[in-house]
C-alpha cells in the first residue's frame, strides 16, 4: 500500500503540474482520484457561474430587468396559459397597433419553450413555482451549463486542465455576466450556452468521427437555430474551419462526419424555424456552407482517386476532375451571381451585411446603427468586458498552435472571427467571450516546457520582504498596499487601507513628493527603513501586456501630492503640474522630476534599452519619454525589484551615499558668516554668482 | 556560527580499551580526498594501521574490508580541546604486526564559511575552508597525503607544509611523520562550485490514505549561505547580465527522482501558489525545476512547500508518515540513525486516531538518502463504519425532506 501513487493536494490549489497532458493523465494510476478532483472542481465552477449571477436578486429582488426580456416573459406567460400550438401561431394584437405582430413567426422560440418546458416539468413534480421565477433564473442556470459545455469543449481541444481553466473564466467573464444575470431573460442568456455546446459537439465529432456525436451535433444546432440569430455565425464558422482543414491538408473521416451531415441537416433544421424559413437556402450568409460542402466532396474525390489510381493515371484523372469541377463550379457561380445580383443587398440580410461591412449600417440601416450596443466598441471595453482574460487570451492563441490539431485550429478560427465581429459591434463581444475564455484557459494552463508567463510581482516582492528584511523593520509605501504588506510581508507599515488618520497619510504623501534628501529625513523620523513603490511602465515592455500596469504609483502620485498638500503647505499641487497638465517627460516641472516618487520609480529605467523604435526611457503607461533618464540615488539604495519591475524596494540610507559624487579634495568648506568672494565661472564674466546652493 | 569541526580518528578495540593501545597502534599511511560540493564538504579518508605492539589488540585476526564499522563520537582526555574523536569498533581484534585498511567517508556541513563575509552582488561566491594539513589522530602517522577538489582557487596556505595547486585542485603534504594530535593550520580560499545553499529545515508529511494512495506535503526553508549582500541590488543588472551579475545566485532547485505517476504537483508558500516552476515528464520519472519567487543572493532566504529537494543539506529534517485510519504499525525499516517517535493524529471524519511515525534527524545531507520502508496492517472495517454512518445520515435527511414534500402537497 505504501507504493501507491500520489493523491491530489488537499484543496483546489492552483497546481504547477503539466496540465494538458490529457492522455498520460488518463492512464496514470492516480487518475481516479484526479478525475474526482476534476469533477468536484467542475461542480464548484458551475455553482460559481450560477451563484455569481444571483447577486442581482440579492441586491434588488427576483425581477426581470431591461426591455427585451419583458417581451419574452410575456410570451412565456402566454405559453403557460394557452399551450404550445397557440403560442406557435400567436398573433399579438396588443402591439404595433394597428398592425399587430405575428409573434410565432417572428421570434426565436428556443428560450420561451425552454422556460415553458422547465415550468411544465416542475409542475409535474408538484413544484408550484411561478413562471416568472423560472424566467428570472434562466440566465444563471444556463451559465452553469455554459461553463460545463466550455469545459467539455476545451477538454476536447486541449485537456482537463485547460477545460477547467476555461470553464472558470467563462463563469466570471464580465461581458457574459452582464447578459445572463438573474432577471436578464434574453435570448443571449441561453444562446451562448447553446453556441458553446454546438462547438463542443462539432469538435467531439471531429475527434471521434462518430455518427452518434454527429446526430447530437444536429440536435444541438437545431436548438441553437431555434434560440438566437447568432446561429449564422456558426453556419459560417464551420465552413471556414472545414475549408481551412482542406487547404491545410487535414481532410479526414472525422471532418466529413462532422461537417457533411451538419451542412444538409442543419439547413433543414433552420428551414423549420418560422423566423428563418426559406432564408436558410435563399440568403447569402448560408451559401458558404453549401459551397464548402461541395468542395469537401471534391477534396474527398481527389483523395479517393489518388488512392485507387496509379500515379500517372492519377495526374490525368486529377486534370479531368479539375476541369469538370471548375466547369460545374463556374456554372453554379454564374447562376448564384445572377441570383444574388438581382437583390439590392447581394442576397445578404441587412444585419449580416452590417457585420461584414462596419460602415454599412450607419449608411443604410439607421435603426441598427442607432442602438448603442451595435456601435463599434471602444478599446477600453475589451478590458472592461473581458477583464483578466484580455491578458491571457493572446498567450492562449499562441499556445493553440503547439500543437495545431483539428480542434485547436477550430478554436483559433473561432477566436479570430469573433474578435473581428466584436470589433464591429459591442454586442458581439458576447460571442467573443467564450472564445476569449477558452484561449485564456489554454494560455493559463502550463505547458510542458513551462513557457507561460505569469505576472506575480506583488507576491514576489512581499515574499522577499518577509524573508530578507529584519522582522522589526518599518516599511513605507502608499496606503493602498498597506493591508497587503502587513498580511503577506508580515512587516510594520506606516499607513494602510484603513485610512483613518489623514495627517499620517499626508506625511507619507509629502515624503513621496519631496526631493530625496528631505524625504529621507521624513522617513527616518518615522523609523522607516524600507520604501517601496509600484511601477507599471516596465511591464508594458513585456509582449502581450499592452500598455503596462496603469494603476501604478506615478499615476496615483497626484493624489499623494494633493493629500500631502492638504496638510502640509510646503507641497503645492501646481508645482507638480505643467500648466495644469500632468507630465513625466522633459516638460515636467522641477518639483516633479525631483520628487522621490519619480526618482524611485524611474531609477535606471532608461537603461533597459529602447522599445520597438521608441526612444530610451519611453514609458508606455504615460506614453511619454521620461524627462530625467539618467540620475543616481543619494539617500536611497535599491535592494530589490520584482521580475517585471512592478514593485521596487529601496532602503533609506542612514547616511547619504558618498559614491555618488567623489569629494573634491580642493574644496574648502565655508564658515557660516565668513566672507567668501564669489567666483565667476571662467569665460563668462557677466554671469551672476549663484546664491546659496544645496 | 559554524565552528571548524576537527575530527580525529581513533581505533578503539572495545568499550573498556586499555590505554596502551594508543601507543602500540600506528597509522602507516593516510590519504585524504576532499571534495567541495556546494555547501557541503565530503572527505574520504583511506587509512592503513599496523599493530606495532607485542600483544594482540583484543584477540586475533584482522578486520575485513567492505565491512561497515560502527563508530561513535568520543571526547578523549588527552585530546586538545578543539578535537573530537570518532571511535570505531573493530569487527575482529587486530593481532601484533597485523595491519588493517579502512576508509572513512564523512560529509561536513558548516565547515565552509563565506569569505569575505560581505560582498557586492556581482562578486563570485568565495568560501574559506580551514582544517589541519596533517591528519589529527591519537596515533602517530608515518606518511600521509591530502588532496582536494575545490573550485577556482584564490589561495591555499599551510605554514609548515608543502602545497601544490593545479587547476581547481590542490595537494597538501605534511612533512614526514607526525606525532599524535599534531595540528598544522591550513586554509583554502576558493570559488564555490554548485549551490551554496543550506536548508534550515525540511518537513515532509506522507499521508497514506485508506485507498492506498499517498500524498506528500513538504515544507522547506532555504538560505543562501554566501557572503551577505553589500550595497545595491539591481534587477536591471540581473536581467541584462545574468551570468556576471550574481554568479552564485540561485534561481532554481532541481528535483529529480519523483516517480513517473506523480500527479498534482504543487509548489506554494504561505501567500499562495508560486507560479514559476517547470515540470518535465519522462518515461522514468518526473523532473521539476523549482524556482523560488526571487533569485537567492548571499544571505537571502526563502521558504516553500514541495517535493524532495536534493543537493541541499539541512540543519534539521523531519519525516512524518501518517498511516490510514485504523491501521496498525508493524515495522519501520530505515538503515540510518534517527530519532523515532509515534504520534496519533485526528482528522475530521475519522472516528479513531491515525498513527503517525515521526522520524527526525538533525544535520541531514542528501548522501544519507536511503529508502524507508514502513510496514503496517490496514484496518478496513473502521473506515467502512464511518462512511456508512455518513451515508445513512445523508439518506435519512434526503428521505425526510421527500416525505415532507409529498405529505404537504
Amino acid at each position: 500500500m505504501t507504493d501507491a501513487s500520489n493523491t491530489p493536494p488537499v484543496s483546489g490549489v492552483a497546481t504547477t503540474s503539466t496540465d494538458g497532458s490529457k492522455k498520460s493523465d488518463k492512464r496514470s494510476p492516480g487518475s481516479s482520484a484526479a478525475s474526482l478532483t476534476t469533477v468536484l472542481t467542475l461542480i464548484a465552477i458551475c455553482l460559481l457561474a450560477t451563484a455569481v449571477r444571483l447577486f442581482s436578486v440579492i441586491k434588488y429582488e427576483s425581477v426581470i430587468h431591461e426591455f427585451d426580456p419583458y417581451f419574452n416573459y410575456r410570451v412565456t406567460r402566454y405559453l403557460t396559459e394557452e399551450g404550445f400550438t397557440k403560442t406557435w401561431n400567436f398573433f399579438d394584437s396588443f402591439t404595433w397597433y394597428p398592425l399587430g405582430r405575428i409573434v410565432g413567426g417572428t421570434m426565436y422560440p428556443g428560450l420561451i419553450f425552454t422556460a415553458g418546458l422547465i415550468w411544465k416539468v416542475l409542475q409535474a413534480l408538484r413544484s408550484p413555482i411561478h413562471i416568472q421565477e423560472i424566467c428570472v433564473f434562466m440566465g444563471p442556470l444556463f451559465s452553469g451549463l455554459c461553463a460545463l459545455a466550455t469545459f467539455f469543449f476545451m477538454r476536447e481541444v486541449r485537456g482537463d486542465g485547460a477545460g477547467l481553466a476555461s470553464a472558470a473564466f467563462i463563469a466570471i467573464i464580465p461581458s457574459y455576466i452582464s447578459r445572463s444575470v438573474a432577471g436578464s431573460y434574453d435570448l443571449e442568456s441561453i444562446a451562448i450556452a447553446a453556441l458553446v455546446t454546438v462547438f463542443f459537439l462539432y469538435v467531439k465529432t471531429l475527434n471521434t468521427a462518430s455518427l452518434r456525436w454527429a446526430t447530437a451535433l444536429f440536435f444541438g444546432y437545431l436548438y441553437m437555430v431555434a434560440s438566437w440569430g447568432g446561429y449564422s455565425f456558426i453556419v459560417n464558422l464551420l465552413p471556414i474551419h472545414c475549408l481551412a482543414s482542406i487547404v491545410l491538408g487535414r481532410v479526414s473521416t472525422g471532418l466529413y462526419v462532422a461537417y457533411a451531415p451538419f451542412a444538409i441537416l442543419g439547413a433543414l433544421a433552420a428551414l423549420n424555424i418560422p423566423v428563418i424559413g426559406f432564408n436558410a437556402v435563399l440568403m447569402s450568409e448560408h451559401f458558404a456552407s453549401f459551397a464548402v460542402f461541395g468542395i469537401l466532396h471534391a477534396a474527398f474525390a481527389i483523395k479517393w482517386i489518388k488512392e485507387t489510381l496509379p500515379p500517372r493515371t492519377y495526374e490525368a484523372a486529377k486534370r479531368v476532375v479539375w476541369t469538370v469541377g471548375t466547369a460545374v463550379a463556374g456554372v453554379i457561380l454564374v447562376l448564384v451571381t445572377g441570383y444574388v445580383t438581382a437583390s439590392p443587398t447581394f442576397g445578404w440580410t441587412g444585419r449580416s451585411l452590417s457585420l461584414l461591412d462596419p460602415t454599412y449600417a450607419s449608411k443604410y440601416i439607421p435603426i441598427i446603427a442607432s442602438v448603442s450596443e451595435h456601435q463599434p466598441p471602444a478599446w477600453s471595453s475589451y478590458y472592461n468586458d473581458l477583464h483578466l482574460v484580455t491578458l491571457l487570451a493572446p498567450a492562449g492563441l499562441v499556445a493553440a498552435f503547439t500543437p495545431l490539431t483539428d480542434a485547436s485550429l477550430f478554436l483559433v478560427l473561432y477566436a479570430v472571427t469573433a474578435v473581428y465581429f466584436s470589433g464591429v459591434m459591442v454586442r458581439l463581444m458576447l460571442v467573443l467571450a467564450p472564445a476569449a475564455a477558452c484561449l485564456a484557459g489554454r494560455g493559463a494552463t502550463r505547458q510542458r516546457d513551462g513557457s507561460i508567463k505569469v505576472f506575480d510581482d506583488f507576491r514576489e516582492a512581499y515574499s522577499w520582504l518577509s524573508h530578507n528584511v529584519p522582522a522589526d523593520a518599518k516599511v513605507a509605501s502608499w496606503w493602498d498596499y498597506g493591508y497587503q504588506t502587513t498580511a503577506m510581508a508580515n512587516r510594520t507599515v506606516i499607513v494602510d487601507n484603513n485610512t483613518w488618520n489623514n495627517t499620517h497619510i499626508a506625511t507619507v504623501g509629502r515624503a513621496m513628493a519631496l526631493p530625496e534628501k528631505a524625504s529621507s529625513e521624513v522617513f527616518r523620523s518615522l523609523d522607516v527603513e524600507y520604501v517601496f513603490v509600484v511601477f507599471g511602465a516596465f511591464i508594458g515592455r513585456v509582449l502581450g501586456v499592452g500598455r503596462g500596469y496603469p494603476s501604478d504609483d506615478i499615476n496615483k502620485f497626484l493624489w499623494m501630492v494633493r493629500i500631502g498638500g492638504g496638510v502640509f503647505p510646503d507641497i503645492k499641487e501646481r508645482d507638480y503640474l505643467n500648466r495644469g497638465q500632468y507630465r513625466v517627460d522633459s516638460t515636467a516641472p522641477k518639483a516633479m522630476l525631483d520628487s522621490t516618487m519619480y526618482r524611485l520609480s524611474y531609477y535606471r529605467f532608461a537603461e533597459t534599452g529602447p522599445l520597438f523604435g521608441m526612444p530610451y526611457g519611453y514609458d508606455r503607461v504615460r506614453q511619454q519619454t521620461i524627462g530625467l533618464p539618467d540620475f543616481k540615488l543619494k539617500h536611497y539604495e535599491e535592494v530589490f525589484t520584482s521580475e517585471h519591475w512592478m514593485v521596487r524596494v529601496y532602503r533609506v540610507l542612514p547616511e547619504p551615499n558618498r559614491e555618488v559624487r567623489l569629494p573634491n579634495p580642493n574644496r574648502v568648506k565655508a564658515q557660516r558668516g565668513a566672507k567668501v568672494k564669489p567666483r565667476r565661472p571662467s569665460g563668462d564674466p557677466t554671469s551672476m554668482p549663484s546664491k546659496t546652493r544645496q | 556560527m559554524s565552528r571548524l569541526l576537527l575530527l580525529a580518528l581513533l581505533l578503539g578495540i572495545c568499550a573498556a580499551a586499555p590505554a596502551s593501545d594508543v601507543e602500540t597502534l600506528e597509522i602507516t599511511s593516510a590519504d585524504r580526498k576532499l571534495r567541495a560540493l556546494g555547501y557541503r564538504v565530503q572527505i574520504r579518508t583511506s587509512i592503513a594501521v599496523v599493530n606495532t605492539g607485542k600483544a594482540p589488540i583484543a584477540s586475533s585476526s584482522s578486520g575485513q574490508r567492505e565491512t561497515p564499522l560502527k563508530g561513535a563520537l568520543v571526547v578523549l582526555p588527552e585530546a586538545p580541546h578543539n578535537v573530537t574523536c570518532l571511535r570505531f569498533q573493530l569487527n575482529a581484534p587486530l593481532p601484533p604486526k597485523g595491519t588493517l585498511d579502512f576508509e572513512v567517508v564523512g560529509v561536513y556541513v558548516g565547515t565552509l564559511e563565506p569569505w569575505p563575509r560581505q560582498a557586492p552582488a556581482d562578486a563570485p561566491t568565495l568560501a574559506l575552508y580551514r582544517d589541519s594539513a596533517a591528519l589529527v589522530s591519537p596515533y602517530p602517522v608515518r606518511q600521509q597525503t591530502f588532496k582536494m577538489e575545490l573550485g577556482r582557487i584564490e589561495s591555499v596556505e599551510a605554514p609548515g607544509a608543502e602545497v601544490t595547486t593545479k587547476g581547481q585542485g590542490a595537494e597538501v603534504r605534511a612533512p614526514g611523520a607526525t606525532p599524535p594530535f599534531r595540528q598544522l593550520p591550513f586554509a583554502a580560499h576558493f570559488e564555490v562550485v554548485g549551490l551554496f545553499v543550506k536548508g534550515r529545515s525540511a518537513r515532509r508529511r506522507v499521508d497514506v490514505s485508506p485507498v492506498g494512495a499517498s500524498q506528500f506535503d513538504e515544507e522547506y526553508e532555504v538560505e543562501h549561505r554566501g557572503a551577505a549582500l553589500k550595497g545595491e541590488w539591481s534587477r536591471l543588472d540581473y536581467i541584462s547580465r545574468t551570468k556576471k551579475y550574481g554568479p552564485g545566485a540561485v534561481s532554481g532547485l532541481h528535483v529529480t527522482g519523483l516517480p513517473a505517476n506523480a500527479a498534482n504537483l504543487y509548489f506554494r508558500d504561505g501567500i499562495g501558489n508560486i507560479s514559476s516552476s517547470a515540470v518535465q515528464r519522462t518515461e522514468t520519472g518526473v523532473r521539476v525545476l523549482l524556482q523560488p519567487r526571487y533569485p537567492l543572493f548571499g544571505g537571502w532566504t526563502t521558504d516553500f512547500k514541495f517535493g524532495c529537494v536534493t543537493e541541499v543539506a539541512f540543519d534539521e529534517a523531519e519525516l512524518k508518515v501518517i498511516l490510514p485510519p485504523g491501521a496498525t504499525l508493524l515495522n519501520v525499516e530505515l538503515p540510518m540513525e534517527v530519532e523515532r517517535r509515534l504520534e496519533v493524529t485526528h482528522d475530521f471524519l475519522s472516528l479513531v486516531g491515525r498513527t503517525v511515525v515521526v522520524l527526525r534527524r538533525p544535520m541531514y545531507v542528501p548522501e544519507l538518502n536511503v529508502p524507508l520502508r514502513v510496514t503496517f496492517k490496514p484496518g478496513g472495517t473502521i473506515l467502512e463504519k464511518s462512511t456508512a454512518w455518513l451515508v445513512t445520515g445523508a439518506a435519512l435527511v434526503a428521505g425526510a425532506s421527500i416525505v415532507r414534500r409529498i405529505a404537504s402537497s
